[in-house]
Formats: C-alpha cells, structure tokens, sequence
C-alpha cells in the first residue's frame, strides 16, 4: 500500500512538473544572464520581452525602437521554447504602412541566437518583425524570443 | 509454489500494471494532444496579455537608456554646468511610489550626467539617492545582482568601467520590471529620466551656443512622440499618468511648432536637419523647467 502511495505521489509531482514546465520556460532573467556577453563591446540600450503561444494560426509581432544617427547598433536575439519551426526576422527602416520602407535585415531565429548588426543613416524609429508561422502539428507550444539592443559610438 | 510467494507474485504485477498505467498518464507527449483546463486558462491569459500589449496598434516600443541619451549629448557637446542636477537631498520628497519612480529617472539622468562628465562625488550623491528609492521601492535587488552598487564605489574614478556598471544596471532593472509585471514603472523612470536628460542639455544649449546639440535636442521629438504614446495606453492603471501626460503633451506642443516639424514632408516623423533656433530653445528651456521643478519637488 505504502509503494503504492509513493508511486502515486511521484505521478502526481512529475504530472505537475510537466504542466508548469510547459508554461514556464520563458525565464528572461536567465536568457538575458546567459547573452550578456554576447552584447560586449556593446552597451545595452534596451530590451523586449515576447512570450507567446503557437498553434494553428501564424502570429506577427512589430518591434520598434529609436537608433541614432552617430551610433552603431546590435541586435541580439535570443530563443526558447519548444517550438521547431523558425521565427522570421526582419528589421525596416519605416512602419508598415509606407511602401517605400526598406528591409535592413532578414533572417531566422531557429537555434537560441541571431545577431544583426546596423549603423543608421539617419536618426528615426526602427521596426523589428516576427513572423512565427502556425505550428506544423497544430499543438500548442510555447515560445519565447528576447531582443536585446546595445549600442556603440562611431569614430 | 508456496501461497506467500504467489501473494508477493501477484503483488508485484499489479504494482507494475498501475506503474505502466501511470507512467503513460504522465509521459509528455500524451500532455501535447490534448491541453488540460488549467493550460487552457493559461493559453488564454497569455493570448489576452499579448492581446493587451498589441493593442490594436501591433507594436511595442523599446525605450533607449538615459545613459544612451547622454552619450549622445555628450558626443554632441554637452558639458558639466554645476548646480544643475537634482539634489540628492530632494530623494526625501518623494513619497509614493509613483513620485519614487519619476526620482528614480531623475537620479539615473543625473547619475549619466555626472559619469560621462567625471564628476565623481555628484555621481556618488545621485547614486545612493537613487539606490534608496529603489530599496523604498522594493527594487534593491537590481543593485544585489554582480554586486553592482559595490563595483559602482569601487570603480568611482574610472569613467569607462562606471558606464559599463551603469549599462549593466539598466539591463537588470529592465529584466526586473519584465518578469515582476511592472512596466508601467519603466514607463515613468524613463519619462522622468528623459526630462532630466532633456533639462541639462538645453540649459547647456542657453549657456553656451551649441548648433550640433540643439541639433541633437530636436531629435528627442521622436522619444517624446514615443513616452506620449506609451502614457495614453496605460493612462488608466496609474494614477499619475494622466498628470505627466498632459506635462509631456505640453512639451509636444512646444515641438510641433518648430520649423524642422512644420516643414516636415508627408510621409516624415521630422525633416531631417532638426535643427533649432534660439528663441525655439527658449520656448522649450522654459517649459522643461517648470514640469521639471514639479517633478524634482514630488508635487505631479
């Protein structure tokens, strides 16, 4: 009876651990913590935080943040979740609704990290895109994408 | 077979028919098919919560660190005019958490100002202030993390390593409002800390002309374009946004009047020579100055 107790509690507990697990796996402080020094020799400007969840509907997120003419920009993106399929990325130099806006970067965020890198020609409001596409088994995943800005002086 | 070992037999069977019931029950992949009630309810709080933060415009805004503000100044001509920051002393009068929270803005402005000048007891003065807010604040832990207070003593004459501890600072403030829900709090630190910025950079303008940094002061329109927009979307949960935004709306006003917005084109923020004129920098001094002695008295 006593194993049987005992078996039932280690389910229950496992049971647990698996649903808060799901539901917890965007730890920024931890994400950040681990990339910091991927920022050097950049000084950190700003951050957004985006948790969300996949399933059959693809979602689209608009980022925006100033960048100053006279100064060099990283941007680092950071990843968690269990979500397989990669998140687009697309950095302009306009809003959406201007069709003369230009793409200054492009690329995927598959692994934990991606790197881009710009210096302004002009001072003004930068805009960031991800693009997460529905989940390919239409289950619910969690997903968690950390955009750190630094920035550095130019010469 | 003895009727003791065909019990302990039996026994050990239906403990491993209940382990291979429960052990798939609890295996992971079963969890995918189908969420439970409790990952429902927590699926729909987080489409809400990203539903909130969209609102309707579908965008968040990454607000620049007053450090980054007075780089740029300081890169432009910004100089050390004693006198001008807020008195450590002034740390007293705040006293809810909103006038905490705009001291605390005012304080990193200063901290910012007094680093990249190599004013080191100034920075030192704003430092503990602004350290006691935070602790006031239930904050401190921001400061615990890499020992960052100690490094910022121990490092008080060393003016690269100081904004690197300043830079750090910030990120660990940011990641803290993050994950404790509190980003109506970063929203007034960096409006108090941007009108500090803003404060000591046109007071250097009037002192000592300046185009390139006048030039620089007109490019902080499209900040304040940004604090606006990100006060009315929480103007209902604080009770002191509706105050600062109409103080930052005044401010915006004054902008729209000068000539690098009035002959902006169509489809721009601003023209890009933001340049600004005497009398404009005036017009703009005068009003940064009164909202700011409403702010450093605690009194919005």
């Amino acid at each position: 009876m006593k194993k049987i107790f005992l078996l039932l509690i280690i389910c229950i507990s496992a049971n647990l651990l698996i649903s808060t697990s799901a539901y917890a796996q965007c730890e920024f402080k931890k994400m950040v913590k681990a990339n910091k020094s991927n920022m050097k020799p950049y000084k950190y400007s700003g951050a957004a935080y985006n948790d969300f969840i996949i399933s059959n509907e693809s979602i689209n997120i608009e980022i925006e943040f100033t960048a100053y003419a006279g100064q060099k920009f990283r941007l680092l993106f950071l990843y968690s979740g269990k979500y397989n399929d990669e998140v687009k990325i697309s950095v302009y130099d306009r809003k959406s609704n201007f069709k003369t806006r230009k793409k200054i970067y492009e690329g995927g965020l598959a692994s934990a990290t991606a790197k881009s890198e710009f210096e302004p020609p002009k001072t003004g409001n930068y805009f960031i895109e991800y693009d997460v596409p529905a989940s390919a088994d239409n289950k619910g995943k969690v997903a968690c994408v950390v955009l750190l800005v630094g920035y550095q002086e130019t010469e | 077979m003895t009727n003791n070992k065909k019990n302990s037999l039996m026994k050990i069977r239906s403990l491993f028919v209940l382990f291979s019931v429960l052990l798939f029950a609890c295996h992971p992949e079963n969890k995918e098919t189908q969420l439970s009630e409790d990952e429902l309810n927590m699926e729909a709080a987080l489409v809400e919560k990203t539903a909130q933060e969209l609102d309707g415009d579908h965008s968040f805004y990454i607000l620049p660190s007053p450090l980054q503000i007075a780089s740029i100044f300081k890169k432009s001509g910004l100089a050390y005019l004693p006198g001008l920051i807020n008195p450590s002393s002034n740390s007293k009068k705040y006293t809810v958490s909103f006038s905490k929270s705009i001291g605390i803005g005012l304080y990193s402005a200063d901290v910012a100002y007094c680093v990249i000048n190599n004013q080191t007891q100034e920075s030192m003065n704003s430092m503990k202030a602004l350290k006691q807010l935070a602790d006031e604040m239930g904050i401190s832990s921001v400061f615990e993390s890499d020992a960052l207070m100690t490094r910022f003593e121990r490092n008080i004459a060393k003016e690269d390593s100081l904004v690197e501890i300043l830079s750090d600072i910030q990120m660990e403030l940011d990641v803290f409002l993050e994950e404790n829900e509190q980003k109506h709090i970063a929203i007034t630190i960096f409006s108090g800390a941007w009108i500090e910025s803003m404060y000591l950079a046109s007071k250097t303008v009037q002192s000592k002309k300046n185009g390139v940094l006048s030039k620089r002061l007109g490019e902080q329109y499209i900040i304040l374009s940004n604090i606006v927009k990100a006060l009315k979307k929480h103007k209902e949960e604080i009770a002191g946004f509706p105050a600062l935004l109409k103080d930052l709306e005044s401010i915006k006003q004054i902008f729209d009047q000068f000539s690098f917005i009035t002959n902006k084109g169509a489809d721009e923020e601003m023209s890009e020579n933001t340049g600004v004129s005497d009398e404009e920098i005036k017009t703009l001094t005068t009003k940064l100055e009164e909202i700011r002695t409403k702010l450093i008295n605690g009194t919005i």
